[in-house]
């Protein structure tokens, strides 16, 4: 019974930081990306003034051109300047934000950038949030694996 | 080391290694991810090549009278197979450390490899957790067994 509470216990953990590492890592919005480049859809990637995609000049008046929100701003960013051009802003007293916070529209502490060097950064806290979503795949594959097993074995017995 | 530790050892790495790939910038950066993400490539064929009889069985017994978890297995290692070809071009076409010029990537299509690459990496961690969910019995099992040997030892 407590090996069946805590693997309940331990599934929901695991569903919940699926979920929360889902929306960190942006998955849907590259995976949109995706599809969008592939089938050449240009009025979804950000309206009239969509960027075409790479390779193909659409002429006219670039000026007017303006790239869909949050795709040049580097991850993370959600279409406000980032954080390595947007001053750091405090609360209402006047106080510093604290460090590593993540600022409105700007870069996720911790997360990639130009701004980071070539080589010699190790920082396994994004690599949690894969680990996490590979994590709740297996168990839920093995979870589900286990009671069809059970179901076609007591089917036989039946 | 016997052939079932080898294994064992050799699907660990492909997992650690494959999971410090995700993010390219995080762990020591682009030269690692792009050396680690060839030998990942090389330890991915050297993993078929250590399941080739059941690779060589399965596809003689396919259309006949198999399993279904068998055959979704083998399903489910198609298409792993598929992406990773798919990750391993995007990564060769938008490599900045390698010169894969001589393959003939049209540099003009940077953003659908970047694309493409980066969706194909997601759909693979979740297809990797389903292969290694399908495959936990085995897992279970070389970590029993080798506490047995090491009781008995």
């Amino acid at each position: 019974m407590l090996k069946k509470i805590l693997t309940a216990v331990l599934f929901i953990a695991l569903a919940a930081g699926t979920v929360y590492s889902w929306q960190r890592v942006d998955f849907s919005r590259k995976t949109a990306m995706f599809f969008q480049v592939v089938f050449g859809d240009q009025t979804s990637m950000g309206g009239p003034g969509g960027r075409p995609p790479m390779g193909e000049n659409r002429g006219g008046d670039m000026s007017r051109q303006q790239p869909p929100n949050g795709w040049q701003q580097g991850r993370g960013s959600q279409g406000a300047p980032s954080a390595a051009l947007s001053p750091r802003v405090g609360d209402e007293n006047g106080n510093a934000p604290d460090f590593g916070q993540r600022q409105p529209g700007g870069r996720p502490p911790g997360g990639g950038g130009p701004g980071r060097g070539p080589g010699g950064n190790v920082s396994l806290g994004n690599v949690a949030k894969y680990t996490v979503i590979m994590a709740f795949f297996v168990m839920f594959t093995c979870l589900l694996d286990r009671s069809l097993r059970k179901l076609s074995r007591s089917r036989r017995t039946c | 080391m016997k052939l079932n530790t080898f294994k064992f050892s050799h699907n660990f790495l492909i997992v650690v290694v494959f999971l410090l790939l995700m993010d390219s910038k995080s762990f020591f950066g682009l030269w690692f991810h792009e050396i680690a993400g060839l030998t990942v490539c090389a330890l991915f064929i050297l993993h078929m090549v250590l399941n080739w009889t059941w690779i060589k069985v399965t596809t003689l017994k396919l259309f006949g009278k198999i399993k279904g978890k068998q055959r979704l297995n083998y399903f489910i290692d198609i298409v792993l197979l598929v992406c990773f070809a798919c990750i391993l071009i995007s990564g060769m076409a938008i490599s900045k450390i390698f010169d894969f010029s001589w393959l003939g990537f049209d540099r003009q299509n940077q953003m659908f490899y970047r694309s493409m690459h980066s969706s194909f990496s997601m759909i693979v961690l979740i297809i990797t957790g389903i292969h290694l969910g399908l495959h936990w019995n085995w897992v279970l099992a070389r970590f029993k067994r080798s506490k047995e040997e090491k009781t008995s030892c």
